[in-house]
């Protein structure tokens, strides 16, 4: 018998079996083994999933309505005058909005809702929104409105609408629609005016 | 090897306390997400209210009968109010457009101005030509306190609870928060002086 023998007998297990036999489990054992994996697995993957989805989906949408007002603010801001009742060009706030909202949106294509469709999308025949610029623009799109009135209130409105890039595949296209995080903010705000 | 069943009773216990325990830690931060995301919102609402609230010209008031924001789904009557009172509701309800199913506000006065008698948004200016400010989801205080520069100052408040029990995660989030929103504004620099 040689040393290493005597410090470190050969385990057995509970049955009595040796080392060769905890080697290589039973068939059976095995099998009941892969598939409380194949049970857990998926339900692990969906909440770690979920939940990074979720952070995203704060962050992103949090960061796009900051940056939505900064952009409205600042073009209502560039455009006052004195008594002005003067809305700023909806390209100007257009360009600031995107310029600002890019910053928070990440491998998200950012558009412009073309002229003459409602705004915010999809109101004339009900509610659609995200799903509205998905199915003109195709997913990972996020749409940009301008809406703004002048006369004796001038006020911008600003809509930014669609999926924002989701970045954990296994949720894109279960049972989400367009596979993405769906986003739909605004913001409203009046001209500034410097004097009256 | 087989598994004696008081070993897969034991496994069966483990994933019984396990799994709701997991569901429950996913659900709270996606609860927690959705509290985070409707402060922001609500805050974001109300600088632009405060902010919107100095730019109707001083001293006008609504004409009677008249109504804000029915194309943001409320009918407020602002009639005789001061006018930067319907200024700062449409602000605030143009974009305080998501989840409003699963909040509820605490109904305050639409406008007042604690620091000046009468009620008043300037000394001897009432907010109202006739009657109390009508009630609304979100208050400003017109003329709450002034700047360093003497410049005053408006201050909007809003209180806000989130129903989570009318969502898809209330089966794991019990309590409704009520979360609390205050923004303040400064008029533009030339109107300061005036």
């Amino acid at each position: 018998m040689g040393v290493g023998t005597w410090l470190r007998p050969a385990r057995t297990g509970p049955s009595g079996m040796g080392p060769a036999q905890l080697a290589r489990p039973r068939k059976r054992y095995r099998a009941q083994t892969a598939l409380e994996f194949a049970l857990i697995a998926p339900l692990y993957f969906i909440c770690v999933f979920t939940a990074i989805d979720a952070a995203l989906w704060s962050i992103e949408s949090e960061g796009s309505i900051s940056l939505a007002e900064q952009a409205a603010r600042l073009a209502v801001s560039a455009n006052g005058t004195a008594n002005s009742t003067a809305t700023p060009a909806t390209a100007t706030v257009l360009n600031l909005v995107k310029s600002h909202v890019s910053q928070a949106l990440f491998a998200t294509r950012i558009v412009t809702w073309p002229a003459g469709l409602p705004c915010p999308p999809g109101v004339a025949g009900g509610y659609a929104g995200p799903s509205e610029v998905a199915s003109r623009f195709g997913p990972s799109t996020i749409a940009l409105c301008v809406t703004t009135s002048g006369g004796s209130s001038p006020i911008v409105s600003v809509e930014v609408v669609g999926y924002m890039s989701d970045f954990v595949p296994p949720m894109a296209n279960l049972g989400w629609k367009w596979g993405g995080i769906p986003l739909d903010v605004g913001v409203v705000t009046h001209a500034v005016r410097y004097a009256s | 090897m087989r598994r004696s069943r008081s070993q897969r009773a034991q496994a069966v216990v483990e994933m019984a306390i396990v799994l709701p325990v997991t569901l429950y830690l996913i659900m709270g931060f996606i609860g927690l997400m959705v509290m985070v995301q409707t402060q922001q919102e609500v805050q974001t609402a109300l600088q632009l209210a405060a902010q919107s609230s100095f730019q109707a010209d001083t001293r006008q008031y609504d004409a009677p009968g008249t109504t804000c924001c029915v194309q943001h789904g409320y009918g407020l009557g602002t009639g005789n109010l001061l006018t930067n009172c319907r200024y700062a509701a449409e602000s605030f309800y143009g974009t305080m457009s998501f989840y409003n199913r699963y909040l509820t506000y605490q109904q305050v006065p639409l406008c007042t101005s604690s620091t000046l008698p009468g009620f008043g948004a300037a000394p001897g200016v009432p907010i109202t030509k006739a009657g109390p400010p009508p009630l609304a989801d979100f208050t400003c205080d017109l003329g709450a306190n002034t700047d360093s520069v003497g410049a005053p100052v408006n201050v909007c408040t809003a209180h806000v609870t989130i129903h989570f029990s009318e969502t898809p995660i209330g089966f794991t989030i019990f309590w409704n928060p009520t979360l609390t929103a205050r923004a303040e504004a400064i008029p533009p620099p030339f109107r300061q002086a005036s």
